[in-house]
């Protein structure tokens, strides 16, 4: 039997869980560019909702927790091909065509550049559908405490060694992204601006409706431009979900929450050695080590049980 | 980021012949072989030289002569070589040479002639387009536009139509091809799309000149008060 057993209840460990989860932060950005387009993210999120529940199994479950993007930034560059007018037959060929055809006439006059749109997503919400865990604990010692102190050298200075239980996750997932097909309007809409503001303001109206028409639907446009057959929002769900292998913000989001539970925030901690009186009166406190430490749950609660002495 | 255009293209309405600017062409044939020296003018002033070598054993059907890079060899948009290799071109004598402008204002004439001292030695002109030339007109600004040979005095009209947005990009239609004959200028009423080119196929001595004579700026536009080369009636008119 163990010397020490202390045990919190299941609602308890859902409060320190919910704590946990409020601490947890994470952001990225990358980029990629893949000739006629280019494309960055940056995301910044945390976590909320969600239930929990200890499973007799020894392992805690953790459902529905929202992925909530406070920041979700897609920025698309494309590179707006030419479209040219002449090139028409003059003098046809009976045997070969055309003998003579004429030069052809291109706007813009040079290929070069990207124009680049920025998609603010922000707001868009994911979902860890699922995290299965199983607590772990691991025994810290603190890097800041100096080779010479003793224990009580170290709980004065404010670095005492510690056991940490961890929620060590099994697995996690994050549910894809979902991008409503709003996104894809507001998507063209950005090209079509970007487009409008790429023709000078002198062109007349007539000449801007001429182009517009060479242009034709910017949604095919863009299609053309990507190289895509589907819906463009379908796209930018691939996009960010990984579908092409470019971006893998998901996998990161998951490894990230793994992380966080399994190796850099302990759902509790223990002071080692454990103090049992407070110091008082001149004295010094009375502290016990604490050793063989571990944790466990079953439907109803959690169970820290552990031996005292060196 | 806006993009560079030359304002010309949308600003130049009229075309002319003997004036060629962005969106006209002129298309000769030398016929026979030999060494030809060409003149670049605008209005009466020689702007640059060129040389073409009529050779039998040239494979080149057609070669592309621009008068904005000749006239001004550092704006031209194909510039990429030497002045010495720029003012120099060779040609089927069975092949043609296409005059155009690649930007800018234009409005350049060209005269060639076989390089000998022979005071009788044929002079081309684009002013005065000869049989078997083509002169090519793409007419962007929707509208009516009257036509006429200067030197038959035969005219016509031209309606170009307002662009339409589809459901898929436009692209113009080819060529729609007139003939000037002595008798004046066949079909003499064309309709084109916007951006369609229109060539004449020069039968009789010819000098094409093309003016807006009514603008269309579009469904619910205002319509241009400005209406070139008609007359308001008027009641003292009848």
């Amino acid at each position: 039997m163990s010397h020490i057993t202390i045990a919190a209840s299941a609602n308890a460990f859902e409060q320190l869980f919910k704590a946990l989860r409020d601490r947890f932060h994470f952001s990225k950005h990358d980029s990629g560019d893949f000739g006629p387009f280019s494309a960055s993210y940056e995301i910044e999120l945390h976590l909320e909702g969600g239930s929990i529940q200890l499973n007799n199994d020894n392992t805690v479950e953790v459902t529905d927790v929202d992925v909530v993007f406070t920041k979700l930034k897609l920025t698309v560059c494309l590179e707006i091909p030419q479209f040219c007018i002449g090139g028409g037959c003059v003098i046809p060929d009976p045997w070969n065509g055309c003998l003579v055809s004429l030069p052809r006439i291109c706007i813009p006059p040079v290929i070069g550049g990207k124009h680049c749109v920025d998609l603010d997503l922000k707001g868009l919400v994911s979902e860890i559908s699922d995290i299965k865990a199983k607590l772990v604990p691991h025994y810290f010692v603190d890097p800041a405490r100096l080779p010479g102190w003793s224990d009580l050298d170290a709980e004065f200075n404010g670095h005492p060694n510690k056991w940490r239980i961890f929620v060590d996750p099994v697995w996690v997932h994050v549910d894809p992204v979902d991008i409503p097909a709003t996104v894809g309007n507001l998507f063209e809409n950005l090209v079509k601006k970007a487009i409008d503001d790429m023709i000078p303001s002198w062109v007349p109206n007539w000449a801007k409706d001429w182009l517009w028409s060479l242009i034709g639907p910017v949604a095919d446009l863009i299609k053309r431009i990507i190289g895509i057959v589907g819906e463009i929002h379908e796209w930018i769900a691939d996009l960010l979900n990984n579908k092409f292998h470019i971006f893998d913000p998901l996998g990161l989001i998951e490894t990230a929450v793994a992380d966080y539970f399994a190796s850099r925030n302990p759902i509790y901690e223990l002071e080692d050695p454990y103090p049992i009186l407070e110091s008082s009166g001149g004295l010094i406190p009375v502290k016990i080590p604490i050793r063989d430490l571990a944790a466990e749950v079953n439907s109803k609660e959690m169970i820290v049980s552990a031996n005292a002495g060196t | 980021m806006e993009i560079t255009l030359d304002r010309n293209l949308f600003m130049q309405i009229g075309l002319d012949s003997g004036a060629l600017t962005m969106l006209g062409t002129v298309v000769h044939s030398l016929r026979e072989a030999g060494e030809y020296r060409g003149i670049v003018r605008r209005s009466a002033n020689p702007e640059a030289a060129f040389y073409i070598s009529a050779d039998k054993n040239s494979p080149v059907a057609q070669v592309n002569i621009d008068l904005a890079t000749l006239a001004n060899p550092s704006a031209g948009s194909q510039a990429c070589c030497g002045v010495a290799e720029k003012n120099r071109f060779v040609v089927n004598p069975k092949g043609y040479i296409l005059f155009h402008v690649s930007g800018g204002e234009g409005g350049y004439s060209v005269h060639v002639r076989k390089a000998e001292e022979a005071a009788d030695t044929k002079i081309y002109d684009t002013r005065e387009l000869q049989e078997g030339d083509v002169f090519t007109a793409t007419l962007l600004r929707p509208g009516t536009y009257s036509v006429s040979n200067l030197l038959t005095k035969s005219k016509g009209e031209i309606t170009v139509s307002y662009p339409k947005r589809g459901d898929t990009a436009y692209r113009p239609p080819s060529p729609h091809v007139v003939e000037c004959t002595a008798h004046g200028i066949e079909s003499n009423r064309v309709e084109l799309k916007p951006g369609q080119a229109l060539n004449f196929h020069i039968k009789t001595p010819s000098r094409i000149k093309i003016e807006l004579i009514r603008p269309d700026d579009g469904p619910g536009q205002p319509r241009d008060a400005s209406v070139r080369g008609r007359k308001k009636p008027s009641l003292s008119d009848s």
